[in-house]
């Protein structure tokens, strides 16, 4: 029975949808296609750290403690010893081993919907807010995220057209179109000669805007 | 809407209660873009708020009150740790006397119940001041020459004497944590009026949050939107607004827009998928607020006069005039409510005067009293005071006697305290409600913290047994299920 539903058509759409199949099925009764979600906090920041290679997979044990910004230590009534400390390979582990701490919680999970940590939550929200933007283009973690990516793909290539297609594919999991690639080249190189970053920079920032596609963060 | 009613079985109106919730998800994705979205007539799709009976646009819109409001945004002066009445607003004459005697009365503090204790006499002088004739403590002479714009409610009463549950039940209207906070109640009410800021800003002490952090600002049950944005005085105002160090706002830019084509390119299949849209639009938002937040913030700006008034030129004003005139160019902008704390961290770092009262009033009394009046008479000659609502006050009081056997610290005292508003509609140089002639308890008109949080809700327009929000099977309201009823004698 498993078998029958995975290898139905309706199981395997996609989101994609044209306008005569939308008239015909707007609420998706029908399962016309996929209703795509967008990824939960936990799994944006674990997609992330799947991505750049360096998610820690270990299970169990006490939980552990990411950076947290200073500017968020400054909001508990006692900054200085709010917090804990762990070694980067322990602050790679998977969100769901990210301390508790009901009054001081990781910023890139609160500004993805975690849930209330008071609360029973059947279903969480999903919000989509310019803050959540903010974090994903400026906050220390995101960069210093986008900037180790960068690093494994210049280890593994040469060319710009490797390190871009390779990047996309491993943030989209399928392989770039011609035209994606080119233009990530393009950003690269723009960036390099107009903005004058170095190409590790560059590629940096190319990596950057690969973790904020929307195509990165919704199941589709 | 159908009747509920007339829905099939274990159809939660029309649709599983995973389903409604789902889509009720995916409408509040878009609420902070609803200007945007409702140019392509986003909104008049959405059928119902979260409460599942308001209709959507009722909640999300600017102006969509039960009643016509006073007031537009709220500006609260959280003393946390909490001020001593009979050293501030509440003049006992009676006290003076009794200083260092032993008598009965009935306390409830940190230290427990009590039914005695030593008198500690009040510390400071009380003088009249303005038309009205207020008495006002030595602590706060600048407030006391704006006594006649102000409200005085002398019988407060809370449900917790101690820190953590008593700044929930003053933020939250519940001494539990988890429920939404003033801040979201009210930006889930009126919604934005600006989309370049948050709606709910929060500034805090340079020593440190309040106890329980950011249980303190957060939208419990409510989505993320509404949950309180902490925003400095100094340096970035808000949590990842700056670029990285080196990164040009071209070089970003560049970025930006090749994000765009690619999620554009990713959309084009799904064009019926506005949460898509709603993303690719939020990268505008964030990129126009860097542009414009810290325009917002730039107290640097203000005239040398003004910041004068409100003591930025002098060491100990300096950081609390800083955050009040920062306050006022917030509701300017169109931010609803801004919460400002006095103190923070622990013990003396705050109003929570254990140990010794006179040092510990004289320093945050000292700190905040040039600036609250600069606030006050800044918002006045503006004619912002009457469409803004301040509000001053602590999480409770204190007690009129001693905690330990030495000394001129009082413990917490939730029995009686004093707060007061000004502007926002609210009657000037009036006083409500008395404690007793000790100013232990409130005897005469006593009002309860939900009291409190009625009339700010009435002021900006809203019956607080009205406004709800659906959670776990019921109409939640920040005054709870119970209702609660606003100060009648204040407007």
């Amino acid at each position: 029975m498993h078998k029958l539903i995975m290898l139905s058509a309706s199981y395997q759409m996609d989101s994609r949808v044209d306008d005569a199949v939308y008239e015909a099925d707007p609420i998706n009764d029908l399962f016309s296609r996929f209703d795509p979600r967008r990824l939960t906090a936990e799994e944006v920041r674990d997609t992330i750290l799947m991505t750049n290679g360096t998610l820690n997979p270990e299970m169990g044990g006490p939980g552990v403690y990411p950076k947290m910004p200073e500017e968020v230590l400054a909001t508990s009534s006692r900054p200085e010893d709010a917090w804990g400390e762990s070694s980067p390979d322990q602050a790679a582990r998977r969100s769901i081993y990210i301390h508790a701490k009901r009054s001081l919680l990781n910023p890139l999970l609160t500004s993805f919907d975690l849930a209330d940590t008071d609360l029973t939550c059947p279903v969480r929200f999903i919000t989509t807010q310019p803050t959540q933007a903010l974090t994903m283009l400026n906050s220390d973690f995101i960069n210093e995220q986008a900037a180790i990516f960068a690093q494994r793909l210049l280890a593994e290539h040469d060319s710009l057209e490797s390190i871009v297609s390779h990047g996309l594919e491993l943030t989209l999991l399928r392989q770039p179109t011609s035209e994606e690639t080119a233009e990530g080249v393009r950003l690269i190189g723009d960036l390099q000669q107009l903005d004058g970053r170095d190409r590790d920079d560059a590629v940096a920032c190319f990596c950057l805007v690969l973790l904020n596609l929307n195509e990165f963060v919704y199941l589709d | 809407m159908p009747h509920p009613d007339d829905q099939p079985e274990n159809t939660f109106c029309g649709q599983t209660r995973r389903e409604f919730f789902w889509q009720t998800g995916g409408a509040f994705t878009s609420l902070a873009l609803a200007g945007l979205l409702s140019r392509d007539g986003f909104l008049s799709k959405q059928a119902v708020a979260a409460d599942g009976v308001t209709p959507f646009e009722a909640a999300a819109r600017v102006g969509r009150s039960h009643f016509a409001p006073k007031a537009k945004s709220v500006i609260f002066l959280f003393m946390y740790g909490g001020p001593s009445q009979v050293d501030t607003f509440d003049y006992k004459p009676k006290l003076y006397g009794l200083d260092g005697k032993t008598i009965d009365i009935e306390t409830k503090g940190r230290g427990g119940a009590k039914n005695q204790g030593r008198v500690v006499g009040p510390k400071w002088k009380f003088k009249q001041y303005g038309q009205c004739g207020a008495w006002v403590s030595d602590l706060f002479p600048h407030i006391g020459s704006c006594v006649d714009d102000i409200a005085f409610i002398k019988s407060m009463y809370a449900d917790s004497p101690l820190h953590g549950s008593a700044m929930l039940m003053m933020n939250s209207g519940s001494i539990l944590s988890g429920s939404p906070c003033l801040g979201s109640w009210v930006n889930y009410g009126l919604g934005s009026v600006n989309e370049n800021l948050p709606g709910f800003v929060v500034m805090l002490d340079s020593t440190g949050g309040p106890i329980s952090g950011a249980k303190n600002w957060s939208s419990g049950y409510m989505p993320a939107t509404y949950q309180g944005t902490v925003i400095r005085a100094n340096g970035t105002p808000i949590l990842d607004l700056d670029r990285p160090e080196g990164l040009s706002e071209a070089a970003q830019r560049r970025m930006l827009d090749q994000l765009g084509r690619y999620n554009q390119r990713h959309q084009q299949p799904r064009a019926q998928n506005s949460e898509l849209a709603a993303r690719i639009a939020s990268y505008e938002l964030a990129y126009r607020m860097q542009r414009h937040a810290p325009e917002a913030v730039d107290v640097a700006s203000e005239p040398a006069k003004t910041q004068e008034l409100y003591g930025i030129d002098e060491s100990h004003t300096e950081e609390f005039g800083r955050k009040c005139l920062l306050a006022r160019r917030l509701v300017e902008r169109g931010v609803r409510f801004v919460q400002v704390y006095a103190g923070g961290n622990h013990n003396d770092a705050n109003w929570d005067a254990h140990g010794d009262l006179k040092k510990n009033h004289a320093y945050h009394a000292a700190r905040t009293d040039k600036p609250i009046a600069g606030l006050l008479k800044d918002l006045k000659r503006r004619g912002l005071l009457d469409e803004t609502l301040v509000v001053w006050g602590g999480e409770f009081g204190r007690q009129p006697t001693a905690e330990y056997a030495e000394g001129t610290g009082r413990d917490h005292n939730s029995a009686g305290f004093t707060m007061w508003m000004a502007g926002g509609g609210i009657k000037g140089g009036i006083s409500v409600g008395a404690t007793d002639e000790l100013g232990n308890r409130a005897v005469e008109r006593p009002f309860h913290v939900k009291n409190l949080h009625a009339t700010i809700l009435q002021q900006l327009g809203f019956d607080c047994n009205q406004l709800s929000y659906f959670y776990a099977g019921l109409d939640r309201k920040l005054v709870g299920v119970e209702g609660a009823e606003p100060i009648p004698e204040l407007v």
